[in-house]
């Protein structure tokens, strides 16, 4: 394509010398549609300086205030920061304590609600400190007091001689000796069962027959959930 | 500027319409000439113009003292002008052609009336005539020409040079048209 030999700014220049001073008259039509649309759609007013002042005073007044809750917050923060923190001992009084025990009929069961509500307690532990009044720990102190006096006598703890009286030495029979040790080897599995039982467990309350089944890698499930390595 | 038209762009702003009133008497005979570069027809152009206004009106808030006010406008204008390209879909671009005339750079706008060089820019296709009126009379870089219209620069710049090259063309032809009669 052969170009014209006048240069781009030159040509522009020409046409713009060209197009300087020339008007021409709108109809009277189009100030007409914009009168009626401009009356459809209201302008944006100005404020008056007035409301400009205001607005300026009730900004400045609310950044201010801002400001100061910001530092009062902050300060307080650090106040409640310094103050000593309650012992997770403590706080572990906030779980109830019949959320702790666990379900016995089921293993599964009786680990998974323990994980659970070790959770749960950390929980409570993490979120409570700050916010626990005085008083309030001082009323769980004392419960806590007799949450251990009603757990030290409570009926799922064996009431061994030794947690009666546990200054007194008292000779024990040979046979129980053996059973209740648990560095013990468990050889025979017949002898197992009988060791659950007598460790956690009320005899009266063992089913008449046991039943054991074969689970993975040799090892033998009783359905008392005690699981032992052949 | 001075403290009339600081006060006159203030009642503007609060919308009085005597003030609306003026503004558009005063530059609309202008404005009209660069939406009739772009409109095709002359209702495409007052089209234009409505809006260009109704643009004007709505945003004077946004206006700064510092500049000029018509500049302002103008580019309110040309803004609608790139709005309404968009809004029609089909755009017609000047061919590439391998021959064309040589033609002298003696063109005789000077002489010409505000129809003629209209219907001069009216004969160019829409495209074309809308790349040449941003670089040569509203004065956009190709680079900014690009960017409106959402085309390259190297289009921008070949239908720079095809609108030159028909306009000269269309020139010479009425030059020897008024020669012969």
């Amino acid at each position: 394509m052969k170009q014209t030999n006048i240069p781009d700014d030159r040509f522009a220049e020409q046409w713009q010398k060209a197009f300087e001073n020339k008007t021409l008259e709108p109809p009277s039509h189009v100030w007409d549609t914009l009168q009626t649309e401009l009356s459809a759609q209201p302008l944006p007013k100005v404020p008056a300086k007035g409301l400009i002042l205001n607005k300026i005073v009730l900004s400045t007044v609310a950044a201010v205030a801002s400001v100061g809750l910001a530092y009062w917050l902050l300060t307080t923060r650090v106040n409640t920061e310094t103050m000593p923190k309650p012992t997770p001992s403590e706080t572990e009084i906030v779980v109830p304590a019949q959320v702790e025990e666990p379900i016995k009929n089921n293993a599964g069961k009786s680990q998974k609600s323990s994980k659970k509500q070790e959770l749960a307690r950390k929980k409570i532990i993490f979120v409570m400190p700050d916010l626990i009044p005085d008083s309030i720990v001082e009323q769980r102190e004392a419960k806590k007091l007799i949450d251990t006096v009603e757990t030290n006598t409570s009926p799922n703890i064996q009431e061994t001689p030794e947690n009666i009286l546990p200054n007194l030495s008292i000779q024990k029979p040979k046979q129980e000796q053996q059973e209740v040790a648990p560095t013990n080897p468990i050889k025979e599995s017949e002898k197992v069962p009988v060791l659950v039982e007598e460790q956690y467990f009320n005899p009266n309350a063992l089913p008449s027959k046991i039943k054991t089944k074969r689970t993975k890698k040799g090892k033998f499930s009783f359905g008392l959930g005690g699981t032992v390595q052949q | 500027v001075t403290f009339s038209t600081k006060q006159f762009i203030e009642k503007l702003q609060q919308g009085d319409q005597q003030s609306q009133k003026l503004l558009y008497q005063a530059h609309a005979p202008k404005l009209f000439v660069v939406c009739k570069r772009y409109g095709k027809t002359t209702a495409e152009a007052e089209d234009l113009l409505q809006e260009a206004f109704l643009l004007i009106f709505q945003n004077i808030n946004s206006f700064k003292h510092n500049s000029n006010l018509y500049t302002w406008m103008h580019r309110i204008t040309v803004n609608s002008a790139i709005r309404a390209f968009h809004k029609d879909k089909k755009h017609d671009w000047a061919p590439d052609h391998n021959q064309h005339e040589i033609v002298s750079d003696e063109t005789p706008l000077d002489n010409l009336a505000l129809g003629d060089l209209l219907n001069l820019i009216d004969q160019l296709p829409k495209g074309c005539r809308t790349v040449f009126n941003l670089f040569a009379l509203d004065g956009y870089s190709h680079q900014e020409i690009a960017e409106a219209l959402q085309i390259n620069v190297g289009t921008s710049k070949s239908q720079y040079a095809r609108a030159k090259a028909l306009l000269q063309e269309s020139l010479k032809k009425q030059d020897r048209y008024y020669e012969t009669n």
